[in-house]
């Protein structure tokens, strides 16, 4: 998702999800959150907070910047 | 954070709330002269609401007893973070837009010469107003 102050958020989370051989209603369920949050957050249609983000993180026994990538728009 | 939280609690205030509207609903409503029209319409209004908000709390209870399952999915939805975050923005244009009907009922009521429903309207805007200053001032100590 395209964030206000210019540059994009992306993730890989379907990646680490598929590694792990998970449906979303799995990861959702584990992770506390709807499955609608996980196909928006796959989708790049919506940020994580800070806690979500770090909840994944550990979830997946990752760092952060291993899941979600933050890309600065060129000027 | 707001929204978020003990349902249990927000379930049971709905019952007491409902309780309580029930019991003035009927109190007015057999205590009140027959002339009273307006007022007894307000008794109804009052027991209506009552009605409604005690059985959202007894719905409620029975899935909690029969349907934990159902009622535990519900608890995620309604924290999930995405969806409170639609909540509000979806909250925000409400209000909004509640805040741009009153000013035209304001406006119309005034050029009806009804000054009280007017007066009502405006009043409504500044307390709206007024409470969103509140809020942020609140909210910017906080965070």
């Amino acid at each position: 998702m395209r964030e206000k102050g210019g540059g994009w958020l992306k993730n890989c989370m379907e990646e680490f999800r598929k590694d792990r051989g998970l449906n979303q209603e799995e990861l959702a369920v584990a992770l506390g959150v709807s499955r609608q949050t996980i196909i928006s957050l796959e989708k790049g249609r919506y940020n994580p907070s800070l806690q979500l983000a770090f909840k994944i993180a550990n979830y997946f026994g990752k760092q952060i910047e291993d899941i979600f990538i933050y890309e600065e728009e060129e000027q | 954070m707001m929204c978020k939280g003990n349902d249990k609690g927000f379930f049971t205030v709905f019952g007491i709330l409902g309780s309580i509207g029930i019991v003035f609903g009927f109190m007015m409503k057999y205590n009140l002269p027959e002339s009273a029209h307006d007022a007894m319409m307000a008794s109804g209004f009052l027991t209506g609401i009552g009605t409604a908000l005690t059985g959202i709390f007894l719905i409620r209870k029975v899935q909690e007893k029969f349907f934990p399952k159902k009622v535990e999915k519900d608890t995620i939805e309604m924290n999930d973070e995405r969806n409170l975050s639609i909540k509000r923005t979806a909250s925000s244009i409400a209000w909004l837009t509640s805040i741009i009907w009153l000013a035209v009922a304001a406006f119309v009521l005034l050029l009806m010469e009804q000054r009280m429903g007017a007066y009502l309207a405006v009043g409504g805007v500044y307390v709206s107003g007024i409470a969103f200053i509140i809020a942020m001032k609140v909210l910017e100590k906080k965070m």
